[in-house]
């Protein structure tokens, strides 16, 4: 219950947003060693977005 | 490298540190909505304008990504280490004890805005001196606005070395100066002199600010004594360990203000009864708080075993060795852009030691903190939930303004981005330039929050001009990194963390408009004094 109400928190959703972004980091680097840009650009958009989480819920979200 | 240099180019290279600025300053977004606007103009001018491909976007991507982990782990055990001590009251029983220790309100000023500070820079940092000293300066009767500001310059000196070195260890890894080797030294030297100076202007402005003419009078004998051990004790230990270099002379510090509150000087009860920061009617009707039968001793226990575990570890070299078998990189690819600007190959890309790593240890203090205060009764049933809970609620804005931060930071270095912004201020400033290289560390930290995110936006930049003029690398990286830790006093994450703690919420314009010329001023001088050094001698 605690911890459901946790992620319903700002923090929370920055904490989903930091593991997508540790995810997309295992991501890009499985990518990079396999040469494969199929997968680098999979990583490098699942970062973008998690990165844009944040000011997308406080400006567009919220208004 | 055949990138064309020239004033578009120059422009979009600008453009995401002018939007970042913008968002900040102007419209009052912070870090984690700003950082990543900047990122995505960083990366839409990398690929379009200096014609970077998805793997070097990628590569770079991942390399900010695992340097930020690092710097996060710092912060989350930074903040876990403070809300163990929140949560049992240890900084109540620290306030009380100044109190009683030292009679001299000055001492008491300077002891609980720059000492105590000063102490809780060197371990833990990212604002934790200013949340935790507003509100212990208020229950000593100053006022609140005045509780805000004496913490924010309190804490600044110590933001390069502090946090056991996280701000120095971001600026050597951004301009890749290698630990040990001579151009690591100098520029700790340099950057150990700027910082001196600075300490020392911190300490006379509190006493300015407490009195005057009178307060600096009778402040001057402990502010030389207590800069002598603060900004002397770092510029020599820089030159042995940059870890400690803050942390050591800042405990040592805090020692000896108790002492001096024992001579004949500071021995007595003094006051500037009509001192302007100080509230006298609350200091009147000051509310009596729970009593905890946490001694003074007892309140300091995780900050005693982190410094013994500290020195342990980083000054016994067979258990340093021992421990630092462990370590983690990654390997990563060469990449280039169509330009031709290549970032070569790495095999194991900034190793994390996890065993001697500054987060190791304040892990460890924070949880033996927690057990020692849980088995006194000192922290109740359901402390240690809300700790963990509330030390990730801290830590997840910076961490992701961090990454963003970082990563833009990377991208446009590894896409040529920032050789081609150091080229152009280079060809129009020259080496007046050195003048302006620590308002730039200064600016960084007030966009960012923090000396480490300004030395990793702006270190590879600083370094780049520097070569590009021609001057002396190392007294420009210290200016970057000392105008960051001056900046440190302005950065508005911090003035609100400050004035949250304070309760005055919504007077950060009113903190920011005392503090500004006492850091504007310093960080000027320092620029000019850099240029007749390295310039004009």
């Amino acid at each position: 219950m605690e911890e459901k109400s946790f992620f319903m928190t700002n923090a929370g959703h920055l904490t989903l947003a930091f593991i997508a972004i540790v995810i997309a980091f295992v991501v890009l680097l499985i990518g990079l060693n396999a040469a494969s840009d199929g997968l680098c650009l999979l990583g490098f958009v699942l970062v973008m977005l998690a990165m844009l989480f944040s000011p997308f819920k406080k400006f567009i979200l919220k208004k | 490298m055949n990138i064309p240099i020239n004033l578009f180019m120059w422009i979009m290279a600008f453009l995401p540190i002018v939007v970042l600025l913008v968002l900040m300053i102007k419209f009052h977004w912070g870090a984690t909505e700003a950082a990543p606007i900047g990122l995505i103009i960083t990366v839409f001018t990398g690929l379009v304008f200096y014609k970077a491909d998805i793997k070097l976007l990628a590569s770079e991507s991942a390399k900010g990504i695992w340097n930020a982990l690092i710097i996060i782990l710092i912060i989350w055990t930074a903040i876990l280490l403070y809300q163990v001590a929140d949560e049992a009251k240890a900084f109540q029983v620290i306030r009380d004890g100044m109190r009683k220790l030292l009679p001299n309100e000055l001492l008491l000023v300077l002891a609980m805005g720059w000492i105590f500070e000063s102490f809780l820079q060197g371990i833990t940092g990212f604002g934790v001196p200013v949340a935790v000293g507003a509100p212990l300066l208020i229950g000593i009767g100053v006022l609140p606005l005045w509780a805000v500001v004496l913490p924010l310059l309190g804490q600044a000196w110590g933001n390069t070395f502090g946090t056991l070195g996280a701000a120095w260890d971001a600026l050597a890894m951004a301009a890749g100066l290698e630990p040990g080797s001579a151009s690591y030294l100098t520029t700790a030297l340099w950057t150990g002199g700027f910082l001196w100076i600075w300490n020392l202007f911190t300490g006379l402005v509190i006493c300015w600010f407490y009195g005057r003419g009178k307060g600096i009078k009778k402040g001057l004998p402990a502010v030389l004594i207590m800069s002598v051990i603060q900004g002397g004790g770092e510029l020599l230990l820089g030159q042995m360990n940059t870890t400690i270099s803050c942390f050591l002379p800042s405990c040592i510090s805090l020692v000896v203000i108790m002492l001096l509150g024992r001579m004949k000087m500071y021995r007595d009860e003094w006051k500037i009864e009509d001192s302007p920061i100080m509230n006298r009617a609350f200091t009147e009707s000051a509310k009596e708080e729970e009593k905890s039968d946490m001694n003074l001793l007892q309140a300091f226990v995780p900050y005693i075993l982190l410094s013994a575990l500290t020195l342990i570890v980083l000054l016994v070299t067979p258990v340093k060795n021992a421990l630092e078998v462990v370590s983690i990189g990654f390997a990563f690819p060469e990449t280039s852009t169509g330009y031709g600007y290549v970032n070569s190959a790495v095999e194991c890309f900034s190793p994390l030691k996890p065993f001697t790593h500054a987060s190791m240890f304040l892990f460890l203090s924070a949880m033996v903190g927690l057990i020692y205060y849980k088995k006194h009764g000192w922290i109740k049933e359901g402390g240690t939930g809300r700790v963990f809970a509330k030390s990730i609620s801290m830590t997840m804005p910076s961490g992701i303004a961090v990454i963003g931060l970082v990563i833009m930071s990377n991208v446009m270095g590894g896409t040529g981005q920032t050789m081609v912004l150091a080229d152009g201020i280079a060809g129009v400033l020259g080496k007046g330039y050195a003048v302006l290289a620590p308002i730039v560390g200064v600016l960084g930290s007030f966009m960012t929050g923090s000396n480490m995110s300004s030395n990793i936006l702006f270190g590879d930049f600083q370094l780049t001009t520097a070569n590009l003029l021609k001057l002396d690398v190392s007294p420009i990286l210290a200016a970057q990194t000392t105008g960051g830790s001056i900046g440190s006093a302005v950065s508005s994450s911090k003035i609100v963390l400050g004035t949250t703690t304070a309760s005055i919420l919504g007077k950060e314009g009113e903190v920011l408009k005392k503090i500004l010329p006492v850091t504007l001023i310093p960080a000027l001088l320092i620029g000019v004094g850099l240029f007749v050094m390295i310039v004009l001698l």
